[in-house]
């Protein structure tokens, strides 16, 4: 029996995954989403070279700006960074996309606060460009 | 002569109506030949119109009035519209309104932890807007981000009328 299918439209795109989930407790000191302390010590993410985007969302507790900085490399290695401000009253959530220059084996994703604060925050991989 | 479609025992008035079905956006509806076109040579076949990845997230009929409400009629602000939609990378939400009032609307996200829970109380502002139309009109409304969580649509609108909704999610 010839079994065939016929599909209109394009196939689905955008993949996405889950991955980090993070309560943290954030101040001055730099730290990543995983509370390691540091700019260029240890990755958050490693072999994300399927990686072409991510999407930090979260809750923040207080009134003080965040500020994420993302350094990438090959995990020894940290070649290039860039940062992202977040501003927001206590309780508000905050949305950031990050799009890195060119996809990297590694990433630390580092956040500093101006006051001390929780904030609770799920990061996503996107395996294609969707922004 | 016969189109390859009608080889596969679809008519011509089928696909048309299926073409029509999927320009007015309604995505991801399997279109199943009736039994009687059917052969023994193409039993397996589905006509599928739209986007593979597009599904139905939500139906739903409301009077909306001058109360802010979810279209699933939830004055609670904390109760998610809809739930486990991180996969989503387009939502969109289309309907019909029965008056002439202008419906304003909200749309709002937020993420949850692996339980499914909510990372915390409040909601994330992803889009809000005004749907104008005289009565008995239609309108589509894409969220401006896709692959959140949770989401909640809220609605108003300062004249009683009922609205016809459907969101569908696209992978």
């Amino acid at each position: 029996m010839k079994r065939t299918r016929l599909q209109i439209g394009a196939p689905p795109k955008g993949r996405v995954e889950v991955l980090v989930y993070s309560i943290l407790r954030v101040d001055a000191t730099p730290r990543d989403l995983l509370g390691t302390l540091g700019v260029d010590t240890s990755p958050t993410l490693v072999h994300c070279e399927g990686f072409r985007s991510f999407v930090w969302t979260g809750r923040k507790s207080g009134n003080a700006d965040l500020l994420l900085s993302v350094v990438c490399g090959n995990g020894q290695n940290w070649v290039e960074s860039f940062s992202v401000p977040i501003s927001g009253s206590a309780g508000s959530w905050f949305r950031v996309e990050v799009k890195p220059p060119k996809i990297y084996p590694a990433y630390r994703f580092i956040v500093v606060s101006g006051g001390a604060q929780e904030v609770r925050s799920k990061l996503i991989g996107y395996k294609q460009e969707v922004f | 002569m016969k189109l390859p479609f009608e080889n596969r025992g679809i008519s011509r008035r089928e696909l048309l109506k299926g073409m029509g079905a999927a320009a007015v956006g309604m995505m991801g509806w399997l279109i199943a030949r009736p039994a009687e076109a059917m052969t023994a040579e193409s039993e397996a076949e589905l006509l599928q119109i739209g986007s593979p990845g597009a599904e139905t997230l939500l139906t739903s009929m409301l009077t909306v009035n001058n109360q802010e409400r979810d279209l699933l009629n939830s004055t609670n602000s904390q109760s998610p519209t809809l739930d486990r939609c991180l996969p989503y990378g387009r939502v969109i939400w289309s309907g019909r309104k029965a008056g002439s009032a202008d419906i304003q609307y909200r749309v709002l996200a937020r993420s949850t932890d692996p339980s499914g829970n909510p990372l915390g109380d409040g909601w994330y502002l992803v889009m809000q807007g005004t749907i104008s139309g005289p009565a008995q009109s239609w309108f589509r409304v894409e969220f401006a981000q896709g692959n959140w969580d949770q989401y909640r649509v809220e609605v108003a609108s300062a004249v009683s009328q009922t609205v016809f909704n459907r969101i569908v999610g696209v992978r």
